[in-house]
């Protein structure tokens, strides 16, 4: 009987594997499916992301006229006319939203050389 | 970015950078979409928000959004336009070329399918690159003439060939600010307003600094080309009429110039009162090469303009 019980084991061992893998196999395309949905909305929400370009030329190219004002400018406030209002914190230093340093134009600077940095 | 020294004494970017600061490709920020008679689908989702057919963010114009700020991004998430330099509806506003006429950017740009990296997909044909209509386009997505100038949806060109640069034309706005000063010679003027110019040792004309400048009064490098006080180049010698003028847009007041215009709405008053809707006469007036487009626009028959009657106001 054992062997009997073993031996209708072994033939039904292989159905329920059958299935058992049928299922994962749905299961995991189901998976892999969402898996997918979820890379694409995650490159999609966070990444955006990229065709391959770099996003911004480092220093900035005038011959391929790619610069983008927004490229170099913090997290500003602007006037109603569209104008970027620079605060200052109680040193005098101008800062953006964030608190980074930024000049009177909004762009972010390097406090210590002066220079513009990318956003 | 930019080294302290490049900049000028109010923290300003050096010259192009700093009226060509608007770049963008239209077809970066725009969403990915099918197509029905040419005419976008766009998607909403259970809330209501526009979705371009990659579940991203767009406006009703298409233009992919940052969620809840409304500012333009491009595929790579990177802002690209404050919701201040945008309409109130979310469009951009419309944008000028070189003669001072306005288009839209729609207007200029092919309908393609999108790769999964979001790059368009124009086809080939015998006739290059077309888009889904199977109009001529550039690599960068822009309709074509056989000239390769770029055009708009009813064949008018709007910059030529030469215009370009790695494909791109350049993004004029109405609050694009240019310093006309900047590029101009120190010179005294005539009754009729032309400059007064001496000959400097090669034959060319220079300015009473002894700098080279063209006969219109502008520094020139030894290419022609024109270039700022700071020697920094701003126009290529290929974009300027036969007498070596700046294009129209930069030298008849659309633009805003540090305080002649004060606000968004002057400009666009401005801009309606002085650049009428464009029509088919534009197109028989076409122009085909650089320097044949002079007194062929709205503005250039309005006013004759020199650098010199800059000079003078300033």
């Amino acid at each position: 009987m054992a062997s009997g019980v073993d031996d209708e084991d072994e033939e039904t061992q292989p159905e329920a594997q059958r299935k058992k893998m049928e299922s994962d196999m749905q299961s995991s395309q189901k998976l892999t499916e969402m898996n997918q949905t979820i890379k694409m909305a995650d490159t999609l929400m966070h990444d955006f992301n990229g065709n391959g370009e770099k996003p911004i030329d480092v220093p900035p190219r005038a011959d391929l006229r790619t610069f983008n004002e927004n490229d170099i400018l913090g997290e500003v406030m602007r006037d109603e006319k569209g104008n970027v209002v620079v605060q200052k914190d109680s040193a005098g230093a101008c800062k953006d939203k964030d608190g980074n340093p930024v000049n009177h134009r909004g762009y972010l600077i390097e406090p210590e050389s002066g220079a513009i940095l990318e956003n | 970015m930019f080294a302290k020294k490049e900049l000028d004494q109010n923290g300003e970017i050096p010259n192009p950078f700093c009226f060509e600061k608007f770049n963008f490709n239209g077809h970066n920020i725009m969403g990915d979409f099918d197509y029905t008679e040419g005419k976008p689908e766009l998607m909403k989702s259970k809330q209501g928000f526009f979705m371009d057919k990659k579940g991203r963010r767009v406006n009703k114009h298409g233009w992919m959004v940052l969620a809840s700020q409304g500012h333009i991004v491009d595929v790579s998430g990177r802002k690209k336009f404050d919701k201040a330099h945008m309409q109130a509806d979310g469009d951009l506003h419309k944008l000028l070329n070189y003669q001072g006429r306005r288009y839209d950017i729609k207007d200029v740009m092919g309908i393609f399918e999108k790769d999964d990296q979001s790059k368009i997909c124009p086809q080939k044909s015998n006739k290059g690159l077309v888009d889904l209509l199977g109009r001529r386009v550039s690599d960068k997505g822009y309709l074509l003439d056989a000239s390769d100038n770029v055009i708009d949806g009813q064949q008018r060109v709007i910059f030529m060939k030469c215009d370009l640069k790695a494909g791109e034309f350049p993004k004029i706005f109405p609050f694009t600010v240019f310093n006309l000063r900047a590029i101009l010679g120190d010179f005294d003027t005539n009754s009729s307003g032309s400059p007064i110019l001496s000959k400097g040792r090669d034959g060319g004309f220079i300015d009473c600094q002894k700098r080279t400048v063209n006969v219109r009064g502008y520094l020139i490098d030894q290419a022609g080309n024109i270039i700022d006080t700071r020697g920094n180049l701003v126009f290529d010698k290929a974009i300027l009429g036969k007498d070596g003028d700046i294009p129209p847009v930069f030298r008849t007041g659309l633009l805003k110039d540090d305080g002649t215009v004060s606000n968004m709405s002057d400009l666009m008053n401005e801009i309606e009162k002085n650049v009428g809707p464009t029509t088919t006469d534009d197109q028989a007036n076409r122009p085909t090469k650089r320097g044949q487009e002079e007194g062929e626009t709205s503005m250039d028959s309005q006013m004759e303009d020199t650098p010199a009657n800059y000079n003078l106001a300033n």
